[in-house]
């Protein structure tokens, strides 16, 4: 046991250099650079502001020194917003993520399984018809959509809620139902695929022919077996949804990661980009890795080598 | 002294599918005595495991129970309620399923299981039940229970799976015990191992048993009675003896011949029974047999037989017994059963 | 008739005829065949298809036949809903006034003629004054702007005075009237409602043709969706179908790399491809190219791996066929099915890529119309001019509806066993 986690862990390492090494290779190669837009420099001072990043040395030693910052926490200075570290500015922009991501997660769990094992016990009557379809409309209807038309009738029509910003809890019911749809529909369809198939296997049967109660039958054997292949689902989602949409901050004007994270783009804020970029990479390794422990622990089967 | 535990009476089930009513049972009757030990015996479609899952009323949607009634232990159980009918399973009356490794959940220790049948029933503490379950499983036969407990089930081996199946069903002390194919997916000699099981279980126990199988081989040791089923109905019952000596109808007969025998010289080939079971959507309106039957008659395909009685307590559905019906030197031949001489087609 | 009484001639033998009389015989079906004749048994599945036909045809046939161009700007016509309330202005001229307190002439089925021509436009009083064949047309919405000004400011006190109810206020802001018409004095009502003749669908920011534009994107969205599913599935079949062919290490180490890829977060990737190659169509079919492959491939290789066991394969080995052959003629055709399927369903996810990099400024450039810079370019004024939204929401939802439900008809009928 101790050794799968260990190895791995190793596999995350390695991974999160290679998307590291990866990002700084894309970045090395966005044309132009930070200060191509700024009022032309004369030579001297675009020599001085290069030497000052470290632009001017040579790529590997640039890579170099970029690993061996990020490894001790060092994520670099911002090239547009002067004076703020990138790592200031990823920690004021998450908190916002994190609260509709964290919000949203759990009602996506809640809600989705709630769904699917509802669908999947009233198989083809009118629940079941009901959760699918609802679930093939939030799969296939595109978030930005989504979140246009909810801030069209609920924030203008209906006036139920504010349009823009973060100030009242208010503000965040459009973002959290907005992002949670996709992933709501998505794992609900998914409980209920898991849940049916586990309802034909002979176990079940078994547990039926024991005299159980079907409440005991569904709650304790259906769903300790029909969870496994949703919790896999889970552990990317969540990172996905904690580091924010780009699409829904926009949309609802979210002060989030997300949004720092195109304005980074559009801007060549390199230290930025990379900074965002690797913090939400380490994320979602991290939790991968945390789920597939996980997912050792409650599948007895898996062997682990 | 042998009272009569389960009676089943034209108990009759169909399955309404999309297609339609698909009938598997048309009307079955049989009863089981206390400690006494049937097999019964039928090909893939015969309506064998229908009969079980009717009598425990595990049927799932689309299949119902149309008509009939099955009486156990002087209580009707078609009619209870489905609460009363929970705390039989497993507790009264408990089956085994036939494959021991999709029949177990993997999730869960074998221990957690025997439990966890023991608690429902028993209202035992978890030391208690812990400690029984340790005794079951040392009673069917697995080498170190108390470790074994804690194992799950793909630890086990396939005969000792369904070892712990067997434990689990016993858990409760049933009056009656189920067993649905519970050694078609065993290689054959855990099968002998596991009938063994069975059979000593019954003798000790005053266990009643019911063995479902495709395979007289298998029940030729463990029971006492025999019932051939078919196209949904029954088309022969009797001793051992009646079935294996004295078989009256020509599907018994056909299933006798295609037993591989070990200790006969000669060599031989296997005769199988020509043709495909029967539709149960429409089901045929005389006796379901008929298409493969090598003494069919005009009457056989028009109207089905009713039971002759050859015996006491050996009967069965075949035309060929009316006191009209023409003699048929090839039938009258096979009346021997596995005694009767091989080989004349 | 005693019916116990059996008839002599029901003792006769049966003959092998009659036995097989009652077994009924279903043709045979190739397994397509089988396949097809599931599918259209759908009948969503049929209509999903019907209607991603028609989408389609009018993306490639209706910009050959429409009288306006999708770069076409009538700055005078910006921002023109397709559904107009105009007024009578007497001589059978109507106009329709904007949001902005333009006055536009219209006929009176709806076409848009001009804009009319601007006297004088007092900001400071709040009116607009135009002139119409003679007739003076008088723009005044200084009412609803002081109504406007009256509710800020009550917001503005609600914050500190618990008792201000903002409802109602805002209710009575919503009721007052935007703008009072009048022509040569005389105040007028709008007359009547009419669908706008020359743009279908209205107009957007620039006076451009929403509707030539919303078919527009259905181009760039079919094509993007198609080409890039295209070359997810040849990279995806060749690398899935060498590695399972081969097996072994040759298996383990790509799919080592396919984990690999698997656990970069393709959106972001996705993104920054964007940004380091030149905006465009080719770069995004590329971008949606470089991770949408291993769920092909695996497919592949898992189908490949199943099939390299059975028989006819070893069959084909035999006889000589080299290994192009066996993959070509043998393996591909039945891996149809589930590669089929996969392809479905790329599409409606590579339309949804395009159009949400469009819509976070990514994708295509103006002034080319994808439906997400449509909806991108709607979300400024979606209070006011909601229809900008509401078209190319409704064309990308429909289209990645159908789709999908094409996908989930065409899995069913390809393997029943896998139904959901």
């Amino acid at each position: 046991m101790g050794r799968y986690i260990f190895k791995r862990v190793v596999s995350a390492i390695v991974t999160i250099w290679f998307i590291m090494t990866l990002t700084f290779v894309l970045m090395m190669n966005i044309p132009g650079d930070p200060f191509t837009e700024d009022k032309v420099l004369s030579p001297e001072i675009k020599q001085a502001v290069y030497a000052k990043y470290g632009l001017d040395k040579p790529v590997f030693e640039q890579y170099i020194t970029y690993m061996t910052n990020y490894m001790t926490g060092d994520f670099g200075v911002s090239f547009k917003k002067v004076g703020l570290t990138t790592k200031e500015i990823i920690l004021s922009g998450f908190p916002y993520s994190l609260k509709i991501g964290a919000w949203a997660s759990l009602f996506i769990i809640v809600g989705g399984v709630a769904m699917g094992v509802a669908a999947a016990l009233r198989q083809n009557r009118l629940t079941d018809r009901g959760v699918m379809i609802l679930s093939t409309l939030g799969a296939t209807i595109p978030s930005f959509v989504l979140a246009s038309v909810f801030l069209y009738v609920f924030s203008k029509q209906l006036g139920w809620v504010p349009s823009f910003g973060v100030g009242t809890w208010k503000h965040y019911i459009g973002p959290i139902l907005c992002i949670s749809a996709f992933n709501l529909a998505f794992l609900a369809r998914l409980t209920r695929t898991s849940v049916l198939e586990v309802l034909q296997q002979d176990y079940i049967r078994t547990a039926r022919a024991k005299g159980l109660s079907e409440f005991t039958v569904v709650g304790k054997h259906v769903l300790r077996n029909a969870l496994i292949p949703v919790i896999t689902y889970i552990g990317p989602m969540i990172a996905t949804i904690l580091t924010g949409s780009f699409v829904i901050e926009k949309v609802f004007g979210i002060p989030g990661i997300g949004q720092l994270f195109t304005s980074s783009i559009l801007n060549r804020d390199y230290t930025l980009i990379m900074g965002i970029t690797v913090f939400f990479a380490v994320f979602l390794v991290v939790l991968v890795l945390i789920v597939d422990i996980i997912y050792v622990l409650i599948d007895p089967r898996i062997k682990y080598d | 002294m042998n009272e009569t535990l389960l009676k089943v009476e034209d108990l009759r089930t169909s399955f309404f599918t999309h297609l339609g009513e698909v009938k598997a049972i048309r009307g079955v009757s049989f009863s089981v005595r206390k400690g006494e030990a049937i097999g019964i015996v039928g090909e893939s479609g015969s309506g064998k495991s229908v009969t079980s899952l009717s009598i425990m009323r595990l049927l799932l949607h689309p299949g119902k129970v149309t008509g009939g009634s099955i009486v156990f232990k002087d209580q009707e159980i078609l009619k209870i309620t489905e609460k009363e009918m929970r705390s039989i399973r497993g507790n009264e009356i408990a089956m085994i399923f036939q494959d021991p490794m999709t029949s177990l959940n993997p999730v869960f220790t074998v221990g957690n299981q025997i439990v966890e049948s023991l608690r429902k029933h028993q209202k035992m503490s978890k030391e208690e039940a812990g400690k029984k379950a340790v005794d079951i499983l040392k009673m069917v036969g697995i080498p170190d229970p108390a470790k074994r407990a804690n194992n799950f089930p793909h630890e086990f081996s396939g005969g000792m799976r369904q070892r712990a199946m067997i434990a689990i069903a016993l858990s409760c002390q049933p009056d009656l015990l189920i067993a649905d194919e519970p050694t078609t997916a065993l290689d054959v000699t855990i099968q002998a191992q596991i009938l063994e099981l069975m059979k000593s279980l019954n003798q000790k126990l005053d266990m009643s048993t019911i063995l479902i199988t495709h395979d007289l081989g298998v029940v030729a040791d463990v029971c006492s009675r025999i019932i051939v089923m078919y196209g949904g109905l029954i088309m022969e019952e009797g001793t051992k003896e009646d079935i294996f000596y004295r078989p009256r109808h020509p599907y018994t007969m056909g299933l006798l011949k295609s037993i591989p025998k070990i200790n006969n010289d000669e060599k031989q080939r296997l005769i199988p029974i020509t043709g495909t079971p029967p539709d149960l959507l429409n089901p045929p309106s005389g006796c379901p047999f008929y298409a493969r039957c090598k003494y069919a008659m005009v009457i056989c395909r028009t109207k089905q037989p009713p039971y002759f009685e050859v015996d006491e307590g050996h009967r069965t559905m075949c035309w060929l017994l009316h006191p009209e019906a023409p003699g048929n030197a090839d039938y009258e031949a096979q009346q021997g059963g596995v005694r009767s001489e091989a080989g004349r087609q | 008739m005693d019916h116990n009484k059996i008839d002599s001639d029901m003792w006769k033998a049966l003959d092998e005829e009659e036995k097989d009389a009652e077994k009924v015989a279903r043709p045979s079906l190739t397994y397509m065949q089988d396949a097809w004749r599931r599918l259209r048994k759908n009948k969503v599945a049929v209509v999903s298809l019907v209607g991603i036909i028609l989408i389609i045809l009018s993306a490639v046939f209706v910009p050959f036949v429409w009288h306006i161009g999708y770069s076409e700007q009538v700055l005078d016509f910006s921002n023109i809903p397709p559904v107009l309330d105009i007024y009578n202005v007497g001589d059978d001229k109507y106009i329709y006034v904007t949001k902005e307190y333009k006055a536009i002439q219209v006929d009176a089925d709806g076409t848009l003629l001009k804009k009319c021509t601007v006297l004088k436009e007092d900001v400071n009083n709040r009116t607009c004054l135009y002139e119409l064949d003679g007739s003076q047309i008088t723009v005044d919405y200084s009412l609803y702007f002081k109504a406007k000004s009256k509710y800020a400011d009550l917001e503005r006190r609600a914050q500190n005075d618990p008792s201000i109810n903002l409802g109602e206020a805002l209710h009575e802001l919503e009721s007052t009237k935007k703008c009072e018409v009048s022509v040569d004095g005389r105040v007028v009502e709008p007359e009547k409602q009419v669908r706008n003749k020359t743009y279908i669908m209205g107009t957007d920011y620039l006076g451009r043709d929403l509707f030539i534009r919303v078919i527009h994107g259905a181009r760039i969205s079919l094509l993007v969706g198609f080409a890039a599913a295209l070359v997810n599935f040849v990279i995806g079949v060749f690398y899935g179908g060498i590695s399972g062919y081969f097996g072994g290490r040759v298996d383990n180490v790509m799919m080592r790399i396919c984990d690999t890829i698997d656990s970069i977060p393709t959106t972001l990737y996705v993104i920054l491809f964007m940004v380091v190659l030149e905006a465009g169509l080719g770069t995004i079919i590329l971008a949606l190219s470089i991770t949408y492959w291993v769920g092909m491939a695996r497919i592949v290789r898992g189908q490949v791996l199943a099939m390299k066991e059975q028989e006819f394969v070893l069959a084909a080995l035999s006889l000589g066929a080299s290994l192009p052959r066996i993959l070509g003629r043998h393996l591909v055709p039945n891996m149809m099915g589930p590669i089929m399927v996969a392809i479905t369903m790329q599409i409606p996810n590579a339309i949804f890529t395009e159009a949400f990099l469009s819509f976070v400024g990514l994708g295509i450039s103006a002034p080319m119309a994808s439906w997400g810079s449509l909806c991108n370019d709607a979300l400024g004024g979606l209070f006011t001019y909601p229809y900008q939204l509401f078209f190319p929401a409704i064309a990308i939802s429909v289209t990645m509806l159908a789709f999908n439900l094409l996908g989930d008809g065409l899995r069913d009928a390809l393997d029943p066993k896998q139904r959901k």
